[in-house]
């Protein structure tokens, strides 16, 4: 058991817990934040993806430990209300079916454009392509970064 | 609460034809809506779909689940058009599983279709029940009012009455009977046909959005299960619980009981923790010598060996039109394949869940569930409960694909829970997800075909083996195609528990029929297009055949248009090719042509074009998303997906060695709507089957190779 701190959506949180934890459960059990998904736990799929000082990062292969004194924001947080450029494309766009990996989604998408504020499609698929969608709405993914790209 | 009724709610569902007429078989509905229903008072509910407050509040009540085919947002477009008032002003309630809301098994791609007459009916009694309230408020004809936008005008005079100062008039009238009730022209529709904002989706992007993994109780304990990896094994009497309870956050630890009847649910050793990374940690930990009984040496090898052995012995004959082996005999060239299909998972990215409250003579569950009354009264009679004792709440659901038709998940929670003081959450890892499916059958097809001396295909003898029975229709692609056609269908039953897979057999058959074809025209030198332009022109399936009625019409309109719409006829590359396929199910005519080029031996898929005929359309935008989705599931199985079996354990676990399609992978998808009045058709899983052959057809046309063992290309 250790202490973390860390700053979640701009508010300090402190946590006791063990070390290990990946930043994911921490988020969604202890924080109240199920905003961040769970779906493979390795790393895999992104849905879990976060912000880890505008790093974009797999929270459920993120140790808490590697958070400790870190910036972390997850998808409640990327706005106060849920219009930031990136939300407000995916809306346009009409991007979402079953909407679970989303979050994951917007948060790489996110972090894409803070990194490229004008990817080309080379761009956009290293940034996206490990971030899976089981209902398929990559076309529209891709739309939505092409569009709030154009609009940031 | 308002005197809302004069006649009970069964009589007014008799009378608005919902309990007998229309799709809406085995409606059996409370005789009334009382208090516990959470309406507030003065509340007009004329039925269990929609209620209006004094406000002018508008409540509608979704009774099936939405998985991201946008239910939640279609079904209240439908009640909204008749009862004129603008979405917007609609607050939705997903319904509890209960048997008040009729048919509620989200499956089959039928909401519209079994909906579209109760949501318009309940609508228009509420909008005829609201003006003749207006009627009655200004004394006045009800035939000189009409409704709009939450509003009842009078024609001959300026006034007009908002829905909310009616309600406590309106709920004192008798519930008119069907046929005082007019249903709204279609040429004056204001909300069906326009394509809508799903209304999930602010909550979607701002992570507001619940699905069943993010309910939360206070108290609530989490809970992981280890589950025997052979299906059907039994977990051992004794065991040592002290790996997981030493991880920090473990509680509990004890052995579950599964269900080794027709449902299947595994035997497993629960952990109880004080969060899911401590309980999924802890059921990891576990060492147990599982009882693994009789299929421990269960392979997929073995089971396509066997395949193998047995199609060349009689299966049971299906379809039998002319004469098959005298046409074979006769023709001027023969051809003999064999495909073989694989075992799928759905890994839907929500992995299997459920949320579970038991205390005394109570059981409440959250779950995200395709079929709630199911799981309603399937861990009834597993409690020993009535079925009131239990309330099953449907949350979003992250990814269903048929996967969550089958209560194995409440059962299994239900078991946990009769074990815990208090709320529970039982979450499956993503590798008992994928490991503990129900899965797409696997089936091996053997066909044999004849094609006459001008290339036109005269006889077809295709044996289906599959794991799985009731796999062919008999009226289905090519009956009635063929002069001369024998199916034979042989089961070969085996240890995988078999479950509904997005498009069930459709994701099987049409892959098979619609590559084989193709293989038939090639042989005798006929484009895939003109061929299926010619089959289905010169013989076509009867009109009106099947249940629902088949429309040739209709089917070969929709392949016109593709071959059209693709610009079929256009010259092709090297190293480019093109495929179509097409069927007819869910009461929807469909066909695509795929693009592709091959590229370091793999194919890239450039384009499909996509034409669909499903009668009205309520919402444009989400049929487009559908099949955007439709197409790269449909793919992402027939290139590289794949369940094998070793051991009697499922080898694949995660997204790793049960892969899907990326982003950079996608094909620009063009689907045309050819825009109808006939009676609305299913959506969700129509397009499956034209994808599977459409890719195998257009591969074959790049390389001249035809695959035929799926995955493709894995």
């Amino acid at each position: 058991m250790a202490r973390f701190e860390f700053e979640v959506n701009g508010e300090r949180r402190t946590l006791d817990t063990s070390g290990d934890m990946p930043l994911l459960w921490a988020l969604r059990d202890h924080l109240d934040l199920p905003g961040t998904r769970f779906s493979c736990g390795q790393g895999i799929c992104g849905s879990c993806t976060v912000l880890l000082d505008d790093t974009a990062v797999r929270s459920c292969v993120t140790p808490l430990s590697d958070a400790d004194g870190s910036r972390v924001t997850t998808i409640e947080g990327l706005s106060p209300d849920g219009t930031h450029r990136v939300q407000s494309a995916w809306l346009a766009e009409q991007v979402p079916q079953c909407g679970y990996c989303q979050p994951g989604q917007i948060m790489a998408a996110v972090a894409l454009l803070q990194q490229d504020p004008d990817p080309d499609d080379d761009a956009i698929h290293a940034a996206m392509d490990d971030v899976l969608c089981r209902c398929g709405t990559y076309e529209r993914i891709h739309r939505a970064i092409r569009r709030a790209a154009k609009e940031g | 609460m308002v005197a809302i009724r004069k006649i009970g709610r069964r009589e007014f569902l008799q009378r608005t034809g919902m309990a007998t007429g229309g799709l809406v078989l085995g409606v059996a509905l409370l005789d009334s809506v009382d208090a516990t229903d959470a309406v507030a008072a003065d509340t007009f509910q004329p039925n269990v779909f929609v209620a209006i407050d004094t406000d002018g509040r508008i409540t509608v009540w979704v009774s099936r689940t939405d998985m991201g085919q946008g239910t939640r947002t279609g079904m209240p477009m439908i009640l909204a058009e008749e009862l004129e008032v603008r979405l917007d002003d609609v607050t939705i309630v997903q319904a509890d599983g209960d048997e008040k809301y009729g048919h509620q098994l989200t499956g089959g791609s039928l909401s519209v279709r079994l909906m579209w007459d109760p949501l318009r009916q309940a609508g228009a009694t509420a909008r005829t029940m609201l003006i003749r309230a207006a009627a009655r408020l200004g004394d006045v004809a009800p035939g000189s009012c009409r409704a709009r936008d939450g509003r009842v005008l009078h024609w001959n005079s300026d006034r007009e009455w908002a829905y909310g100062d009616l309600v406590e008039t309106a709920a004192t009238l008798d519930v008119p009977s069907e046929d005082e009730v007019e249903l709204k022209d279609p040429a004056t529709y204001r909300l069906i046909g326009e394509s809508l904002d799903r209304i999930d989706g602010p909550d979607i992007v701002t992570g507001r959005a619940r699905y069943g993994m993010d309910i939360r109780r206070s108290g609530m304990r989490y809970a992981a299960v280890a589950r025997c990896p052979v299906y059907g094994g039994r977990r051992p009497q004794e065991f040592d619980p002290s790996p997981a309870m030493r991880i920090d956050g473990v509680e509990r630890v004890f052995g579950i009981d599964g269900l080794h009847d027709g449902l299947y649910v595994a035997d497993g050793i629960a952990v109880i923790a004080r969060d899911t990374w401590s309980a999924l940690r802890g059921a990891e930990a576990l060492e147990i010598a599982w009882q693994e009984g009789d299929d421990a040496d269960a392979s997929t090898e073995q089971l396509h060996e066997t395949f193998r052995r047995l199609v060349d012995e009689r299966g049971e004959v299906l379809r039998e039109d002319g004469d098959v082996d005298g046409a074979l005999g006769n023709a001027a060239r023969t051809l003999e394949a064999t495909y073989e299909l694989p075992f799928l998972a759905h890994a839907p990215m929500e992995p299997m869940n459920c949320t579970i409250d038991l205390r005394g003579d109570r059981c409440e569950i959250w779950t995200p569930t395709q079929n709630p009354q199911t799981v309603r009264e399937r861990v009834a009679r597993l409690l020993g409960f009535d079925t009131s004792q239990v309330t099953v709440h449907v949350t979003l659901v992250g990814g269903g694909f048929g996967r969550r038709l089958y209560p194995d998940m409440e059962l299994e929670a239900a078991r946990i829970a009769s074990e815990v003081d208090g709320p529970v959450q039982v979450v499956w890892s993503r590798e008992e997800d994928m490991r503990h499916d129900r899965y797409r059958p696997a089936s091996l097809h053997r066909l044999r075909g004849g094609v006459d001396a001008d290339g036109v295909p005269t006889a077809l003898h295709w044996h289906i083996l599959n794991t799985h029975r009731g796999v062919f229709r008999s009226d289905e692609f090519p009956s009635h195609q063929f002069p001369n056609l024998r199916v034979e269908y042989t089961h070969v039953p085996w240890v995988l528990p078999r479950g509904a897979w997005r498009s069930t057999v459709h994701s099987q058959n049409p892959f098979v029929a619609q590559c084989f074809l193709d293989e038939l025209g090639h042989a005798g030198g006929m484009d895939p297009m003109e061929l299926r332009l010619r089959m289905l022109s010169e013989h076509p399936r009867p009109r009106g055949d099947g249940d629902p009625p088949f429309d040739p019409d209709r089917m070969l309109r929709v392949v016109e248009e593709v071959a059209d719409r693709s610009n079929w006829g256009r010259s092709v590359d090297d190293g480019h090719g093109r495929g179509i396929g097409f069927s007819y199910c869910y009461d929807s005519y469909v066909a695509e042509v795929l693009d592709l080029h091959v590229e370091d031996g793999r194919p890239k898929i450039d384009a499909v074009t996509a034409v669909v005929d499903c009668g009205r359309v309520i919402n444009p935008d989400l049929v487009r998303s559908q099949f955007e989705g439709g197409v790269v599931f449909a793919l992402s199985a027939t290139m590289m997906q794949e369940i094998t079996v070793e051991k009697g354990r499922v080898q694949q676990g995660n997204f790793g060695d049960f892969p899907m399609m990326r982003l950079s992978e996608t094909p620009t998808v063009t689907t045309h709507i050819l825009e109808n009045e006939n009676r609305p058709g299913g959506i969700g899983e129509v397009p499956i089957p034209p994808t599977m052959p459409a890719l195998g057809n257009a591969h074959f046309m790049a390389t001249g190779e035809r695959l035929r063992r799926v995955p493709l290309f894995a």
